[in-house]
């Protein structure tokens, strides 16, 4: 996958908007992830799916709420991951 | 007759009312003649009242009491027989959850944990005067989030492994990776760490540590580092040498009753069929008399309040009052406090909130407990 920061998150957000579809990228990007209805279930599905879309593996030190409380986090984290495998 | 079109369940019987006088305890010798009555009675019936016990984990409980020296006779002679093995099966478990509360007490103790024991394996010798009575299914903790990483160290020391019990293949499902996130994501526990005995009774032992007095992220918690400043402990019983750390008895009633919240408010539990159930408000029952002194204290009442816990606080007192005929809130002086909406609400998963019928009585006695529960409404307040 090609792009920057910026198209990473574009991505991260239409990701995020298949498990809150009612939210938009506005609430996404402003908001804490879990107070606009992520659950236990769609949170550990969300987090899957990151990994097959951006092809990278969390590691378990790595997922955390902090990690995955809000969008902007989320994106800060899968660029690390990307930025890492790049070299 | 239906109620807003729903079949309504026929009212409890006297089986209901048995297990109502155990909860409530029968040391008071009015309850204990009414217990003897119904149990003596030859049109009870036994599958009703076993099938509830079972529901809510009353069995060891109906068990002991029943095959008390003073009842035998009354009851039908397999029932007795049964009973009788339930209630020593029940013991020889407990032998073994003592000797491993020690195991992992001391474990623990030696590394520098701030950590203490809850829920049965505390209330089994203190609330339940030791006799097996207490139904336990594995042995609870509660850890500071800091010390996460002394429990992990320890356990597998101790032959634990991460996973839990499969009844299936009699042996262990370690938990795949999915299972991992979810722990790491709503880090409110650990995940359950279970030993395989080799035991042909008790097969294996699963404990659970929680470091959260409440849930992850809730607008209800008890910042768990002043719940464990100051500790209390007890002994174990059979197991000498070594005193199992316990809350203090204002921090040991509200994490009781805050776990009754938990279970009786999220919507998931009824699918795990571990909604709120007798035994829970058992456990009150007993610890309000035996703390009366402290949850009547302004102290206490103080605490509460600067710790925003009042409202679940008073969900489940209210309800735990008006099914059992107690006064606490009123020796509280928190009477009258309570709203109808807010004590007829439980949580959704997604955070909005939805409305059961019928009082906490009816929730209790009612075996299809999703009936009971309104369907939820959408946002611009239309049905979904």
């Amino acid at each position: 996958m090609n792009g920057g920061p910026e198209a990473s998150q574009r991505l991260v957000l239409t990701q995020i908007r298949e498990f809150l579809p009612l939210a938009s990228a506005e609430d996404l990007l402003a908001h804490d992830l879990f107070q606009l209805g992520l659950d236990s279930n769609t949170a550990v599905a969300l987090l899957l799916r990151l990994e097959e879309i951006f092809d990278i593996e969390f590691e378990m030190g790595e997922i955390s709420y902090a990690n995955f409380r809000s969008a902007v986090a989320i994106t800060h984290l899968v660029e690390e991951k990307r930025g890492g495998l790049s070299g | 007759m239906s109620e807003n079109g729903l079949d309504a369940e026929k009212s409890p019987g006297r089986e209901w009312r048995a297990l109502e006088l155990l909860t409530l305890g029968l040391q008071d010798a009015e309850r204990r003649r009414e217990f003897l009555a119904i149990l003596g009675d030859p049109g009870l019936s036994w599958g009703e009242l076993i099938e509830q016990a079972l529901r809510h984990k009353m069995l060891p409980l109906l068990a002991v009491e029943a095959t008390a020296a003073d009842l035998r006779s009354r009851l039908p002679r397999m029932i007795c027989e049964h009973l009788t093995e339930a209630a020593q099966r029940q013991v020889y478990k407990l032998g073994i959850l003592r000797r491993e509360a020690a195991r992992i007490t001391e474990a623990l103790q030696a590394r520098g944990a701030r950590f203490v024991a809850t829920k049965g394996i505390v209330f089994e010798s203190t609330l339940y005067q030791g006799n097996g009575s207490r139904h336990l299914s594995d042995i609870d903790f509660m850890v500071l989030p800091s010390h996460r990483h002394l429990v992990l160290a320890a356990l597998p020391e101790l032959g634990y492994e991460m996973g839990y019990y499969d009844w299936r293949t009699n042996g262990l499902h370690r938990f795949d990776r999915k299972e991992l996130i979810a722990y790491q994501l709503h880090d409110d526990h650990l995940p359950s760490f279970t030993l395989l005995t080799s035991d042909p009774v008790v097969p294996y032992v699963s404990l659970d540590f929680a470091t959260s007095l409440t849930w992850a992220r809730s607008e209800f918690e008890v910042p768990i580092h002043q719940a464990l400043a100051e500790t209390d402990d007890q002994p174990i019983p059979g197991q000498d040498g070594v005193r199992l750390p316990t809350f203090t008895p204002g921090f040991q009633f509200l994490f009781t009753a805050l776990h009754l919240f938990r279970e009786a408010w999220f919507e998931k539990w009824l699918d795990l069929e571990q909604d709120v159930n007798l035994m829970k408000f058992a456990d009150l029952l007993r610890l309000w008399p035996a703390h009366r002194e402290v949850l009547t204290s302004a102290a206490f009442l103080a605490k509460v309040e600067s710790y925003n816990l009042l409202q679940p606080l008073l969900w489940v007192l209210e309800h735990l009052d008006r099914t059992f005929h107690t006064e606490i809130l009123t020796e509280m002086a928190l009477q009258g406090r309570s709203d109808e909406t807010w004590l007829a609400s439980a949580g959704r998963g997604s955070g909005h909130l939805r409305l059961w019928h019928g009082d906490m009585r009816r929730r209790l006695y009612t075996k299809d407990r999703r009936s009971l529960f309104l369907e939820p409404e959408s946002e611009s307040g239309s049905p979904t």
